[in-house]
């Protein structure tokens, strides 16, 4: 660091002596809690992304995945910007890495917590001159099943109101399996319902069902019931509910395939290319996440700075 | 500011050496130090001996002061050096804190020098990664490894392009001062690094994460980069070559925008321009 060049007459003053020693303490880099967001957000209306699935179906593999394929450049069409939780996302990485000394990759379970979270990637997509602010929370495990059983439940869920996409996992791998195979697309079929129903989300609400672990599919063939099944539950689903949502899109993904037929981040990038599309959520004032707003910090400096240098 | 090792403080000793000498006639030249000098006399005789630099300690930082003077313009600037250790660095991103000290250079600070090591680069690669390249190779069909002795996360682990993006959000974020600053990134042991590459593209083939936050962060972060070789070459196997050089300072190496030939001095001038 070079401090600011003095007048050649004047003293630069004492040394200081305690550069080693703690005392400021600087945004922690973990999952953002809700006042965080608002805060560090606020100038650029942030992507919300709700990602819905049970326990094992891909959901954190799929943003450790997304956040993998900057390492080695730009990807499909958006450069990294930046991250408000840089060190969130290397620990969730860490058991796909060899640094683990793993000799498979794994993705570390999330643990539930009492509040919910939030992991942020800041993306300029091309063309565009500003970055875009994308907010990715989960729902998972027993929640899933709560929101879809239970009115009372479903209407807490409100993040789901705030949520520009809702991409909701169907489990691949069960999707291989018969006697498992109608229960993975039925709860997709039955959380989009009970969301519809209990006016969660609604025609600004952009849906993606995403069939994770696609390579095992694939790998089944052409004309496995798998493969017939997906293609056959795909109809049904747009039949139903398209005409209530904003778009349904049905996606398949293979974020770490096994073997090397389907390459690593499969279907990612068109997944992220329809999270970034223009949201039909901000065209007009979307709801707060909501949140009490914190005392002036760091993220709100930051914010301002970044609303005055690209003034819209 | 850079990481543990990557050539911090023997830039600071050729640099020393350099503006005291005068040996380089385009280089920025020494009017006067302030403060205690044993630091930088002390490194500096290791330097001119291609002795190996110690490392800085974490806790014993020294602030280096100079007034210098454009030789072609004769105009002064008072110019200071923290002198920080790498872990100090490493601290921030692990621990999540700096002093208050560090702190004010943050406000203060007219520029930024960021010091990067082509050999000492912690890259992100995946465990699938290693399995094409084991089976590219013929191989993959044995037992694979127990991993129940697999080992933990820890914020040492991390690559060390997330590491530098996050130790420049930090400022970014805790800068009060309402201006922008500039970072002259500078690629140490060039001398290691392929004759037929420049700066930029060895940024954007080593370090591709942070050349992708530079560029979409340029309302904040001005950026150049220089390729720099404060030793001139390996001490262990060049030491006689480089101990011949009549004026030192001809040891010196650089590459990059509008740098003379020797002129570690080139990023500095570009900072306080």
């Amino acid at each position: 660091m070079m401090e600011d060049a003095a007048p050649a007459d004047k003293d630069v003053g004492e040394v200081p002596k305690h550069f080693g020693d703690a005392g400021v303490p600087l945004y922690s880099g973990l999952e953002l809690d809700p006042q965080t967001v608002v805060v560090a957000t606020r100038d650029e209306l942030a992507r919300v992304i709700l990602i819905a699935g049970p326990e094992g179906s891909g959901k954190t593999t799929l943003l450790t995945t997304l956040y993998e394929s900057f390492q080695r450049g730009p990807f499909s069409g958006h450069t990294f910007a930046g991250s408000f939780t840089l060190p969130a996302f290397e620990r969730l990485c860490h058991f796909s890495r060899i640094a683990s000394q793993r000799a498979s990759a794994e993705t570390e379970r999330t643990p539930p917590g009492e509040q919910r979270r939030y992991l942020h990637l800041r993306l300029l997509r091309d063309g565009k001159e500003r970055p875009q602010d994308f907010l990715f929370t989960d729902l998972a495990g027993e929640q899933f099943r709560l929101v879809s059983d239970s009115e009372e439940e479903c209407r807490r869920l409100t993040v789901a109101r705030r949520a520009d996409h809702v991409s909701i996992l169907a489990d691949g791998q069960k999707i291989t399996i018969a006697d498992a195979r109608p229960t993975v697309m039925n709860d997709a079929r039955r959380l989009i319902r009970s969301l519809l129903d209990c006016d969660m989300i609604g025609p600004e609400t952009l849906v993606e069902v995403i069939v994770s672990k696609w390579d095992l599919i694939a790998s089944l063939g052409p004309q496995s019931d798998a493969l017939n099944y997906v293609n056959n539950f795909e109809n049904e689903l747009k039949k139903l509910f398209s005409a209530r949502l904003g778009r349904l899109e049905c996606t398949r993904i293979a974020a770490r395939p096994e073997g090397t037929q389907v390459p690593f981040a499969f279907g990612i990038g068109e997944l992220l290319n329809l999270w970034s599309q223009d949201s039909l959520l901000l065209t007009k004032q979307p709801p707060e996440i909501e949140t009490v707003l914190p005392p002036s910090s760091e993220f709100e400096r930051f914010a301002t700075r970044h609303e005055r240098a690209d003034p819209t | 500011m850079g990481l543990p090792a990557t050539g911090k403080t023997t830039f600071l000793a050729a640099l020393w050496h350099l503006v005291e000498s005068g040996e380089i006639a385009d280089a920025l030249r020494l009017v006067k130090l302030e403060g205690d000098r044993e630091y930088v006399n002390d490194l500096t005789r290791r330097w001119l001996r291609c002795d190996p630099m110690p490392r800085t300690p974490a806790g014993t930082e020294q602030l280096v002061s100079m007034r210098l003077a454009d030789q072609a313009t004769n105009n002064e600037t008072d110019v200071v050096f923290p002198d920080l250790s790498g872990e100090a660095f490493r601290n921030q991103w692990s621990q999540r804190t700096w002093s208050e000290s560090y702190q004010a250079l943050v406000d203060d600070a007219a520029g930024t020098l960021l010091v990067v090591h082509p050999e000492r680069i912690v890259e992100p690669y995946r465990i699938d990664e290693a399995r094409e390249l084991i089976e590219a190779v013929g191989g993959g069909n044995e037992e694979p490894a127990d991993s129940s002795n697999s080992v933990g996360w820890s914020h040492d682990l991390s690559p060390t392009q997330v590491i530098l993006i996050d130790l420049l959000q930090l400022i970014e974020a805790r800068r009060t001062r309402d201006r922008p600053l500039r970072l002259a990134i500078l690629v140490s042991a060039w001398d290691t690094v392929a004759n037929t590459q420049q700066p930029d593209a060895w940024l954007t083939a080593r370090l591709p994460l942070l050349r992708q936050y530079l560029s979409c962060n340029e309302s904040f972060w001005s950026t150049r980069l220089y390729g720099i070789s404060a030793q001139g070459g390996d001490l262990q196997q060049n030491k006689t070559a480089l101990l011949r050089h009549m004026e030192p300072s001809r040891r010196l190496k650089i590459v990059g925008a509008d740098s003379a030939a020797h002129d570690l001095t080139a990023p500095i001038r570009w900072l306080l321009s």
